[in-house]
């Protein structure tokens, strides 16, 4: 790839990961949520491996490290989903509406669906990209 | 109402799409397109005269109730997003190997299965 | 394409379109459970977002169905592509 678009991929990437963070963990004030924040911390990565080749968006994530990741989110968003009604006055406890610390169970529920889809669409980039 | 048809003509000309084209990867497409109209018709059903998005701020707590839009088919649509990308994920990888066998992309000179 | 063929796709285009054009108008809510959603969000669950609480708190059964739907989709491109790299080796 040509130099410009490394330069500017380079220049954008960090913003793209910050406000990806903003929209997963602002998931019960603003809309958005789990989904769109995780489809967003995917594509800065996608966009590295566009860029700069499968070599360079190794040393971000690895392969092996994502399917780990991806097992132990799937592991905890279902204990979290069936287990629900019984924690969900006590998880985030706080008597203030409209802050980031407070909603019960669901701003954790958000994170760990955001990291899930994520991963999940790193896997099949990565997959559809390697050769041999 | 007028505003229910332009989700139809989405669906009417992904189901040409998926139909008519011979190469297999526009009829994926087709695919994609049908799903796209019916989650546009969905949310439009659930339209209200004068209304604001769902989502309740310090300013709207004493008239929320009375102008807001149907939540549901928008919670319904999310979930539906993902499937779509599920199943074009794997419909695009099965026509990758479909090629490697075939040597072809054409669907009319697929005549012969797995032998 | 030949005739009837056309003729036919044709009428039941006008049939698809025209259903849906003469539809009457409901201002309120044709489904009652929408109604408790949006009274009852934020005593019961304690978000702002109403469509997150019905997405995380309500139907939360859903969401978990849809995470294995997506789970399986990544697991069967990940053997797809295995399968098709090996193949190319030999």
């Amino acid at each position: 790839m040509t130099v410009i678009k490394q330069t500017i991929s380079r220049i954008v990437f960090p913003f793209m990961l910050l406000f990806s963070i903003y929209v997963i963990t602002h998931g019960h004030l603003t809309p958005g949520g789990g989904f769109q924040g995780g489809v967003l911390l995917a594509s800065s990565v996608i966009l590295i491996c566009l860029v700069y080749g499968l070599r360079k968006a190794e040393h971000l994530i690895r392969e092996e490290t994502s399917h780990r990741i991806e097992a132990v989110a799937g592991i905890l968003l279902a204990v979290l989903v069936v287990f629900e009604f019984f924690i969900k006055g006590s998880l985030m406890a706080s008597e203030s509406l409209f802050q980031v610390w407070s909603g019960g169970a669901i701003p954790v529920m958000n994170v760990i669906g955001g990291i899930m889809v994520a991963t999940s669409f790193i896997i099949i980039f990565y997959s559809m990209v390697k050769e041999k | 109402m007028i505003e229910y048809v332009f989700g139809t003509i989405f669906i009417i000309l992904g189901a040409y799409c998926l139909v008519v084209k011979k190469n297999i990867i526009k009829k994926i497409m087709g695919l994609s397109i049908i799903t796209m109209g019916i989650h546009l018709l969905i949310i439009t059903m659930g339209y209200r005269q004068g209304g604001i998005p769902p989502i309740i701020t310090p300013e709207n707590l004493l008239t929320f109730s009375q102008y807001s839009v149907d939540p549901l088919p928008q919670a319904l649509v999310l979930t539906s997003i993902v499937i779509d990308l599920s199943i074009t994920a794997i419909a695009l990888s099965i026509s990758i190997l479909l090629f490697e066998q075939n040597k072809t992309l054409d669907s009319s000179k697929l005549k012969v299965l797995k032998g | 394409m030949n005739k009837p063929l056309l003729l036919i796709s044709l009428t039941l285009l006008a049939v698809f379109v025209l259903s849906v054009l003469f539809v009457p108008n409901f201002s309120f809510f044709s489904n009652k459970i929408s109604n408790h959603y949006i009274y009852h969000s934020l005593e019961e669950t304690k978000a702002p977002n109403v469509v997150g609480g019905v997405v995380w708190d309500y139907r939360a059964y859903d969401t978990l169905g849809e995470e294995t739907v997506l789970f399986a989709a990544t697991l069967g491109v990940y053997m797809l592509f295995k399968k098709l790299h090996v193949r190319d080796k030999k």
